[in-house]
């Protein structure tokens, strides 16, 4: 099935190499945003199966992204999942408490990236 | 061709894209190392250096340079470092040679 992906990430390689790598692997539809608050726009007009949210931003960081998209109706029930440079268990728990579906670690593997977010929100 | 070759080849196409960004990060890395020698590391350089290394650490293993990440990982936490001494800066020395080793060797270069 094809899947629709909105990654939020200030960087612009990281957001090429995810799209590359999920348009590629997964035949998925990726829209991205280079701030939190063109993503949380771009999240209510695309409504997307799933949201790939970098933690580290400038201004607006991802967990105060987060809070926004719960706070919104529109939003409040799609999926996010934290791209984080810090992947260890008390960063992840902290990500979670705060509702997160799940946490991947930057750097992610590009072929198995697809995968991971399948078993983090169990598509099939 | 296999899914992880049309993933390689579109891969290297944006490795080849994103190395000015690359050596962009590098340049900053190696200003802030240059300033420690002289004795003239501001806050402000030290503090950019270390957002480029952290950058650096979250792209370099996706284009397939994981030890490079690592590399850049380290030079970040030693960037960040609340002290610092001549170990400490022959340690990110020591790492950022790695690192810039990797990336030219990505790009083909001895």
């Amino acid at each position: 099935m094809q899947r629709h992906i909105l990654l939020i990430d200030d960087e612009d390689d990281i957001r090429e190499v995810t799209a590359v790598s999920l348009e590629t692997v997964a035949g998925w539809q990726v829209s991205s945003a280079r701030s939190g608050v063109d993503g949380i726009e771009l999240a209510k007009k695309a409504l997307p199966d799933a949201i790939l949210l970098d933690v580290m931003m400038p201004e607006q960081d991802g967990p105060a992204t987060l809070r926004l998209l719960r706070n919104n109706e529109v939003t409040a029930r799609i999926p996010v999942i934290f791209l984080t440079a810090k992947a260890q268990s008390i960063e992840r728990e902290r990500l979670q408490a705060i509702g997160a579906a799940g946490t991947l670690a930057k750097p992610f593997n590009p072929l198995t990236l697809a995968n991971e977010i399948s078993e983090i929100l169990k598509w099939q | 061709m296999t899914t992880a070759d049309k993933l390689n080849k579109r891969l290297d196409d944006l490795w080849a894209k994103f190395l000015p960004q690359m050596h962009s990060r590098i340049g900053t890395i190696q200003r802030a190392i240059d300033a420690w020698h002289d004795n003239t590391l501001s806050m402000y350089l030290r503090k950019e250096a270390a957002d480029a290394a952290h950058k650096l650490a979250g792209s370099l293993g996706t284009f397939g340079l994981t030890p490079a990440s690592d590399d850049a990982a380290e030079v970040e936490r030693l960037l960040r470092a609340e002290f610092y001494s001549d170990e400490f800066r022959a340690l990110l020395e020591q790492h950022f040679a790695q690192l810039k080793q990797a990336i030219d060797s990505r790009s083909g270069k001895p």
